[in-house]
């Protein structure tokens, strides 16, 4: 593909979202509430394609289509297995938290976990947790984009990671999360098109019609259609961290706060199921249709640039630029979440801290965040891997504290341990590559954290009379 | 005249008495009344989170066992988990409408 289409077509991308990101801005009140969550007013559609956005990064197209190639339907229902569980917590959660987060005035959830245990240390941990976890996930996001624009268009790494860390802080860094949440939604329609449009391509120009492909599918490669083709215990461990995600991550409970009425509230859980299903449903079809027709690709993680290289030009350069618009929106809600909590959890907590300078503290934040994670992509580390592949298992440990949240017995020293037992255990069964009984680091993760935070709550709580006793003077 | 004084101050003490006791009968009526009415209200948000983590478990059991039996045919695994999935969306646009 030559570089300069490349350059043009990103460029245009670039500008719309500019636009949005600018009008965002003229918009944007004033306060700390208005630049972190919008000021709780978001609509239901742009609150759902936020959340949908935000949710699935490059790891879709790139990652997961060639996760299929590879394991078939395995892939398909460790990422439908994500989807069911997010849908399911979120019925449940996002009412309450997005009632608890207004009545209280919640910014972030780690601010919602110090006020219900009534400890700041609490969301400092959260808060350092997050950004350990969180900053080399980023980082491997630039890396990504780096290597597309090089592999793509033969622009070199760091100018594309450049260019990246460019378009992430100027849409984050100007409106704040009415920004985000506005260049998500055009991003958000961007993946879902693109995906729409090549998954059709594919399969009417490879195999004539959808009926062929699965005929193709069922008859030449069986294999792919079975379940067992991951193993039993990768299948668990890959798809357990991943089921709380929706509590878990900050850039995606956050977004629980957001919409501005109970209606826009369950529109944008609605949203995200139908979409994380038309998503998960294409690019899988995507990966299994790549088997039939280029059985012979060694590296997975080409699978889509083989197909791009495939289709007419105008075609590949939507769906590159879904995948860099993919990127792009995870990253920006996770700078924005972290900055916030940096802001709200620790800034904010410093005794004698002036509270007019926590905004501007949050907007200063949001750079100096992306720079740290453009300096990691910079460095290519080793660990940086590690790091993000760990990340999902080990923000695992804060599941039970924010589970607990409606267990009257939960107590802070019981959330406080369950979060350090069950991120100290994720680290070191990760870099040591000792997996006990041959079970993953995040199930132990989850098995660890919760058994602690039960035991602690009971061990440091009040006994189950004065509970209730509190519980009736307290109603 | 007779002297009614201490009539008066028994009538008073008894009317008194009396009304406290109303009082007391009244107060103990509305705080039975609230009380049961929160003693519902607690039940159901218990009743409710229980069938929350039942349906849960059940969809995720189902999620982790079934496919890995089916054959490998497009009415197998694949199958399953899109209608698995399909129906957990219904079921939480219903549920969510509930609650909302």
């Amino acid at each position: 593909m030559k570089t300069s289409v490349v350059v043009f077509v990103f460029s245009v991308w670039f500008a719309i979202g500019c636009l949005i990101s600018y009008y965002a801005k003229k918009k944007r009140g004033k306060g700390i509430a208005e630049y972190f969550i919008a000021n709780r007013k978001l609509g239901g559609f742009a609150a759902a394609m936020t959340y949908s956005a935000t949710t699935y990064s490059a790891f879709m197209m790139v990652g997961l289509v060639g996760m299929t190639y590879s394991v078939g339907v395995s892939a398909m229902g460790f990422e439908l297995t994500y989807l069911i569980s997010t849908v399911l917590l979120l019925t449940y959660f996002a009412p309450k938290f997005w009632a608890m987060g207004k009545q209280y005035n919640c910014i972030t959830p780690a601010e919602l976990l110090s006020k219900r245990y009534k400890s700041n240390l609490l969301g400092i941990i959260v808060t350092v947790f997050a950004l350990i976890m969180l900053i080399p996930y980023m980082s491997v996001q630039f890396t990504g984009i780096g290597y597309l624009l090089q592999g793509l268009a033969g622009i070199p790494y760091i100018v594309g990671i450049t260019i990246a860390l460019i378009v992430i802080i100027t849409y984050t860094f100007w409106g704040g999360m009415r920004s985000v949440a506005w260049t998500d939604a055009l991003q958000g329609v961007v993946m879902i098109v693109a995906s729409i449009v090549l998954l059709f391509y594919v399969v009417l120009s490879g195999f004539g019609s959808f009926g062929n492909f699965f005929g193709t599918l069922q008859n030449s490669h069986p294999e792919l259609l079975s379940a067992k083709n991951m193993s039993y215990q990768k299948f668990i461990g890959l798809s357990i961290p991943w089921m709380f995600f929706a509590l878990t991550n900050p850039q995606v409970s956050q977004r629980m706060f957001l919409p501005k009425d109970k209606k826009s509230l369950k529109n944008m859980v609605i949203g995200f199921s139908l979409f994380g299903l038309i998503y998960t449903f294409i690019v899988v079809n995507l990966g299994l249709a790549a088997k039939c027709i280029f059985p012979n690709i060694l590296q997975t993680d080409t699978v889509t640039m083989e197909i791009l290289n495939h289709v007419p030009t105008a075609l590949a350069l939507i769906v590159f630029i879904s995948i860099v618009a993919a990127s792009v929106s995870t990253v920006d809600s996770i700078i924005l979440s972290l900055s916030s909590m940096c802001t709200v959890d620790i800034f904010a907590k410093i005794p004698k801290a002036n509270k007019e300078k926590q905004l501007p503290f949050g907007v200063l934040m949001v750079p100096t965040i992306a720079i740290l994670a453009f300096i990691f992509a910079l460095g290519r580390f080793g660990a940086i891997v590690e790091l993000s592949v760990m990340s999902s298992a080990g923000l695992l440990a804060t599941a039970p504290a924010y589970i607990g949240i409606f267990w009257k017995r939960a107590t802070k020293i019981g959330a406080i341990t369950s979060i350090l037992a069950g991120g100290t255990t994720v680290v070191i069964l990760y870099f040591t590559k000792y997996f006990p009984l041959g079970i993953w680091p995040g199930v132990w993760c989850a098995i660890i954290s919760t058994l602690t935070f039960i035991l602690v709550s009971l061990g440091t709580g009040r006994s189950k009379q004065q509970s209730k006793k509190e519980a009736l003077l307290n109603e | 005249m007779p002297d009614n004084s201490n009539f008066k101050a028994n009538y008073e003490r008894k009317t008194l008495f009396a009304l406290d006791r109303n009082y007391k009968k009244i107060i103990v009526a509305i705080y039975t009344c609230i009380y049961s009415k929160r003693g519902n209200k607690m039940k159901n948000a218990y009743a409710k989170g229980k069938e929350f983590w039942v349906v849960y478990l059940i969809i995720v059991a189902l999620d982790f066992t079934v496919p890995f039996l089916l054959p490998p045919k497009m009415t197998g695994a694949y199958l399953f988990w899109i209608i698995l999935t399909i129906l957990t969306i219904l079921y939480g646009i219903f549920s969510i409408g509930r609650q909302v």
